[in-house]
């Protein structure tokens, strides 16, 4: 076995700055082992495999960092209440159990300079065509799997014909089993597709396979959301690589204003949350003139409580860096946010002033400078069963 | 002889604690000092050893750091004890000393 196919198998399931400062551990280990046999006169190829040979099977290392850093904490505390406590593991870690994901698409043909967009030239080989590697949220899927595993959740696969997207069945022990969707390409403009690299399935395939589960599925929490599917609880994201909620209410949202709004063919959708954009990707940054005025809303609303606010604003072109200037006839701008202290909501909009209205169909276009017209929705955190996802917040209960 | 492997399992925590105690170290480091300082009685599975290092660096015990080589390779990983660490390692040979001394007890009570 050779170095890199050694580094692979002994990182695997490990992402982002983890995995690759395991690897750098690992691989000052074997070569320094190596360059000791290489001084008492091994040729280096055998000095390298000779050093892999004691550092011993990639799985082993494996199986112990995924243990360390994506299993729940429960098992990183005491394997030994795994044993005794089986029934009660649900219990003890629905506050600990992790799936890890990231926002970088797992393509390998991706690129971090934010000037490049999709090359979407037919007469282009694979290999030329580069897109931005800012795509979305994507969960690890062996991270999903063990955390799942742990509350007893049985995996099974199938691949249709045909089809681009492996089939992951999820039989949960209340009851009920959940299809999720694995793409294994992703296509873009003019039929340029790319392979996935690494086991990871676009979270929103997660959460759409979840909703036609039939016992309860909820949804909360803003930083590393948290799932509960019945007894069964774990978070989205960890300390090391945080997920924002924005990122995850934006992908259910969606489907849903399109729905409330299937009267305005011609609206685009313009997502946004509190500093979202400008963290997630620059080449995405909200425009400014969003954030000309700071409003202060007044609810009756708990803190903490995900709300998202639209309004219809005027046709532009929307130029930001790294993207071709997109002209927008007229859009439904969606901020997500939470609900501060007492209530308080604040809203950033290039609107000086602001009316609350109670359905999108009375909502007008917004001018800059002048009363903007909002509909606020709250998340109810109920994915499923029938239950709205997001209701409006009459006007009553808002004020300035 | 080597010792048993739940026996070296059991206590991994307590070994690796008392071999960083006076310096950091990396990890091929700490398996040379293992066996130096044991003259070879710890014999650590390597593939294990960064595991292990990684979920006491993940409980506070140890602090990491990469640090340059000395000898122009890849940089290396050091690991030092934090106070946290510090304490757990005088609680542990404190149990290890009792643990000890009530084997002892049971060894006079059988002589």
């Amino acid at each position: 076995m050779n170095l890199e196919k050694y580094l692979s198998q002994a990182t695997k399931g490990l992402w982002g700055k983890k995995k690759l400062e395991v690897r750098e551990e690992i691989t000052a280990h074997i070569l320094e082992r190596a360059y000791k046999h290489e001084v008492s006169g091994v040729e280096h190829d055998l000095a390298i495999t000779q050093a892999i040979a004691e550092l011993g099977d990639p799985k082993t290392i494996r199986a112990g960092m995924i243990g360390v850093h994506t299993m729940p904490n429960l098992f990183k505390i005491s394997g030994f209440l795994t044993v005794i406590a089986a029934g009660a593991i649900a219990m003890l870690s629905v506050s600990s159990a992790q799936v890890t994901g990231t926002t970088r698409m797992p393509i390998a043909a991706c690129t971090n300079d934010p000037q490049v967009t999709t090359i979407s030239n037919p007469s282009n080989s694979n290999d030329d065509r580069r897109i931005p590697c800012e795509g979305g949220l994507w969960l690890d899927l062996n991270s999903l799997r063990a955390t799942l595993k742990t509350f007893k959740v049985e995996f099974s696969e199938g691949q249709l014909l045909h089809s681009n997207a492996k089939q992951l069945y999820l039989f949960f022990p209340q009851g009920g089993m959940a299809l999720i969707q694995q793409p294994q390409t992703l296509y873009f403009g003019f039929g340029a597709k790319f392979p996935l690299s690494g086991d990871y399935i676009p979270s929103s395939s997660l959460v759409e396979g979840l909703r036609f589960l039939a016992v309860p599925f909820t949804m909360s929490g803003w930083d590393n959301p948290t799932l509960r599917v019945g007894q069964v609880k774990f978070q989205i994201g960890s300390n090391e690589i945080p997920i924002r909620g924005s990122d995850w209410y934006i992908s259910i949202l969606y489907p849903r204003i399109q729905s409330l709004m299937s009267g305005w063919t011609s609206d685009n959708i313009w997502l946004d949350a509190p500093n979202y954009m400008e963290e997630r990707a620059t080449q995405l940054k909200t425009p400014t003139y969003f954030r000309n005025y700071q409003h202060k809303i007044q609810t009756e609303l708990p803190s903490g409580q995900i709300v998202v606010v639209l309004n219809r604003a005027v046709p532009r072109t929307i130029e930001v860096a790294g993207r071709i200037p997109e002209t927008l006839p007229s859009f439904i701008r969606a901020y997500i946010a939470t609900v501060g202290e007492n209530g308080v909501l604040e809203y950033p909009s290039e609107a000086k002033s602001l009316r609350f209205v109670d359905q999108l169909k009375n909502m007008r276009l917004t001018k800059q400078e002048s009363a903007g017209d909002i509909v606020i929705l709250k998340f109810t955190h109920q994915m499923n069963l029938g239950k709205e996802t997001f209701a409006i917040i009459p006007s009553s209960k808002l004020s300035k | 002889m080597k010792p048993d492997a739940n026996l070296l399992k059991g206590n991994l925590d307590l070994i690796l604690l008392e071999i960083l105690e006076p310096n950091p170290m990396y990890g091929l480091e700490i398996i040379n000092e293992a066996q130096h300082r044991t003259e070879g009685y710890f014999d650590f599975k390597e593939g294990s050893l960064y595991p292990a290092l990684h979920r006491l660096e993940q409980q506070g015990l140890l602090a990491a750091e990469f640090m340059d080589s000395t000898t122009g390779g890849p940089r290396r990983k050091y690991y030092r004890l934090t106070d946290k660490g510090n304490k757990t390692l005088a609680q542990k040979r404190l149990e290890w000393k009792r643990f000890n001394r009530a084997i002892d007890a049971l060894r006079g009570g059988a002589t």
